[in-house]
C-alpha cells in the first residue's frame, strides 16, 4: 500500500506543476493554460560572448501545421496604419478601447517618435541642457547637392526607412557641446591650434571659461594623439576616416587630425545636441553646421553626410 | 487484482490528463520558424543596443507611456535607460551589481546580481516586479516559452506596419491575446501587443526601434556612479 501513496505523491506533484504561476516577463508571465515549463531562466553563467548565450529549441516541442489564416479573429489588433509617423498625435485616444474594440491600434496609440527628445542621455551626469533636441522646421533656401554621389557612387538610400534621430550618449566621460565642468579629468591634455589652447579629454574638447571649462565642437585641423574607444572607422571611396563624437579626423603620421565631414560618410551615431531639420519633405539632422540624412540598412540605424546648397 | 485495476487506472488518469492538456491546440509551422529565425538572429549578437516605445494601460485603467534605449554587452553587461510618464529611470548591471538611479527623485540603490543578464532580469523581475524593455525577446528559449504558455499560434503572413514590412503573428491563451510583428528584411521584433482577455483595460503595446547589432559598447557605460547629492534607497520588494 505504502508503494501506491508514492504512486499518488508523483502524480500530485505532476499535476502541480502544471499550475505553476508563469515566467517572468510579459509574454512569458502573460499566464496561461499550459503553464509551469520553465520558470525562470536557467541557462549558462556567461557562456560564449553571445548576449544570452545563443538560441536554443525545445527537442520535444508540439506538433505544428500550417493553417489557412487570412484574417484575425475578431477581438484582435490589426496593425495597419497603426502609427503616424508624419503627424504625431501624443494625445491617446481610448474611445476605441471603451467601446471594446481593438481593431485598429491605430485609435490605441498615434504617436511619433520624432517629437520625443531624448537627450538627456546623461548617465550619471543629471545636469544636462535638455533644450537642445527640438524638431525645428527650418524654413530656409537650402537644397541637397544632388549632383554629388554618397557612399562609393550610390546615392542615398531612399529604398530603406527613415529613422528618427536620437542623441547618442559616448559614456561616463562624454559631455555634449555647452556642458561646464569646473574641474577637468587629470587625463586632460592641452592641444593647440591658431595660438588658441583647448583641453582635449576623451574625445571631449574644452576651453577655459569663467570658473571652469566648457566642452566646443572640435576644432577643424586641430591634431591629436589619441581617440577614444567607441571611435568609428568609415571607408569611402578608398579612403578611411576615423569618427567620434560628432568630429571626423584623419590619421596623419599615427596622430588623428580633425577635418570637415566627408561628404558621403556613414556614420552610426551622433551625439545630442543635434537638431532635426525638415527640407524639402525630407528630414535631416544638423550638427555642428554638419547635415546628415538618417536611414536604416539592414536594422542598423545610419546617418550619411550630406552637403547642402543654397539655393 | 484491485492492485492492477487501481494502477490501470492511475496510468488511465495521466494519460486522459496529458492529452486534454494538449488538446486543442494551434501551432502553425511558419510562425514556430519565424520565432526560430528571431531567437536565433538574437542569440547570435555579442552587443546590442536598441529602443522601445511602449505604452500600456494597467488594470485600473491608468495609462504609462515609456521610450527605453537598452544596451547589452556579452552576456553580462545592461544599461537601460527609462523616460517616461512615471519619471525617469535607469538600471545598470556589470557582472556583478545591478544598480537603479530614479531620477525625478534622485534616489538609487545597489544590489549584488547573478552572473549573467537573464538571470538579473528574472531575479528582478521576480523580486521588485520591475519589467524590462523587450525583455521576452531575449530569452533564448522565446519559441518554446510561446509554445508551453500559449494555445494558439499563428502566422497572419506579412504585414505593412509604419511602412516597414512584418511577418504578423499571434499567440493566444485562456488570458491574453499577443500579437508580435517581425521586421521581415532583419528578422528583429518590430511590434508587440498584449491584449488581456480577462481584464477590459490592460494592454500593453510596444515598438522596437534603432536597432543597432554588435555596436562598439564601452565598459565604463554599465558603471554606475551614485551623483552627488543623490540618496540611496532601499528598492522594495513586491508584495
Amino acid at each position: 500500500m505504502k508503494k501506491y501513496k508514492y504512486i499518488v505523491l508523483v502524480i500530485m506533484i505532476f499535476l502541480g506543476s502544471s499550475a505553476t504561476d508563469l515566467l517572468a516577463q510579459r509574454v512569458r508571465g502573460g499566464g496561461g493554460s499550459r503553464g509551469g515549463a520553465r520558470s525562470s531562466y536557467s541557462g549558462g553563467s556567461r557562456s560564449g560572448s553571445s548576449i544570452n548565450g545563443g538560441s536554443r529549441k525545445s527537442s520535444s516541442r508540439p506538433s505544428t501545421s500550417q493553417y489557412n489564416k487570412s484574417t484575425r479573429p475578431s477581438g484582435s489588433n490589426n496593425s495597419s496604419g497603426s502609427r503616424n509617423k508624419s503627424s504625431y498625435n501624443s494625445n491617446k485616444n481610448k474611445s476605441n478601447k471603451a467601446s471594446g474594440n481593438k481593431s485598429n491600434a491605430s485609435n490605441k496609440r498615434n504617436s511619433n517618435n520624432n517629437t520625443r527628445n531624448s537627450n538627456n542621455r546623461s548617465g550619471n551626469n543629471i545636469n544636462i541642457d535638455n533644450s537642445r533636441n527640438v524638431n525645428v522646421n527650418v524654413n530656409k533656401n537650402t537644397r541637397v547637392n544632388n549632383n554629388r554621389h554618397y557612399y562609393n557612387g550610390r546615392r542615398g538610400y531612399h529604398s530603406f526607412h527613415h529613422h528618427s534621430y536620437r542623441g547618442f550618449h559616448y559614456g561616463r566621460h562624454w559631455h555634449p557641446f555647452g556642458f561646464f565642468v569646473t574641474t577637468l579629468a587629470v587625463t586632460a591634455i592641452i592641444v593647440s591650434i591658431n595660438n588658441t589652447h583647448y583641453h582635449y579629454d576623451q574625445g571631449v574638447y574644452y576651453v577655459q571659461s569663467s570658473g571652469g571649462y566648457t566642452v566646443v565642437y572640435a576644432p577643424t585641423n586641430i591634431v591629436v594623439v589619441t581617440l577614444p574607444e567607441g571611435m568609428e572607422t568609415i571607408q569611402l571611396n578608398d579612403d578611411s576616416y576615423y569618427y567620434f563624437g560628432g568630429a571626423f579626423y584623419v590619421k596623419e603620421n599615427g596622430k588623428y587630425r580633425v577635418i570637415e565631414a566627408p561628404d558621403g560618410a556613414v556614420i552610426t551615431n551622433i551625439p545630442e545636441g543635434g537638431e532635426e531639420v525638415e527640407i524639402g519633405g525630407n528630414m535631416y539632422v544638423v550638427y555642428n553646421k554638419t547635415y546628415y540624412m538618417p536611414f536604416s540598412q539592414n536594422g542598423k540605424d545610419l546617418y550619411q553626410v550630406v552637403i547642402m546648397e543654397d539655393s | 487484482m484491485i492492485k492492477k485495476v487501481f494502477l490501470y487506472s492511475i496510468l488511465s488518469a495521466l494519460i486522459f490528463i496529458s492529452c486534454n492538456s494538449s488538446g486543442g491546440d494551434e501551432y502553425d509551422t511558419r510562425a514556430v520558424e519565424s520565432l526560430d529565425k528571431l531567437t536565433e538572429t538574437i542569440g547570435k549578437l555579442t552587443s546590442l543596443s536598441y529602443s522601445v516605445d511602449s505604452y500600456s494601460i494597467d488594470e485600473e485603467g491608468k495609462e504609462n507611456d515609456k521610450m527605453s534605449d537598452v544596451y547589452l554587452k556579452g552576456s553580462h553587461k545592461m544599461f537601460v535607460e527609462n523616460k517616461g510618464s512615471k519619471g525617469n529611470k535607469n538600471f545598470w548591471y556589470n557582472g556583478e551589481k545591478f544598480a537603479y538611479f530614479l531620477y525625478n527623485e534622485n534616489e538609487y540603490d545597489i544590489l549584488d546580481a547573478p552572473d549573467n543578464t537573464l538571470k538579473v532580469i528574472d531575479s528582478i523581475h521576480n523580486k521588485f516586479g520591475i519589467n524590462f524593455p523587450a525583455a521576452d525577446f531575449l530569452y533564448p528559449t522565446l519559441t518554446d516559452d510561446i509554445l508551453d504558455n500559449y494555445d494558439q499560434l499563428l502566422y497572419f503572413g506579412e504585414e505593412k506596419v509604419d511602412n516597414v514590412m512584418c511577418i504578423s503573428l499571434e499567440a493566444t491563451n485562456e488570458d491574453n491575446i499577443v500579437q508580435i510583428w517581425i521586421e521581415k528584411e532583419t528578422n528583429l521584433p518590430y511590434k508587440l501587443v498584449i491584449s488581456s482577455k480577462t481584464n477590459e483595460n490592460k494592454y500593453y503595446e510596444a515598438i522596437y526601434l534603432n536597432w543597432r547589432l554588435n555596436p562598439k559598447l564601452p565598459d565604463i557605460m554599465f558603471e554606475f556612479l551614485p551623483p552627488e547629492g543623490s540618496e540611496r534607497k532601499e528598492l522594495m520588494a513586491k508584495k
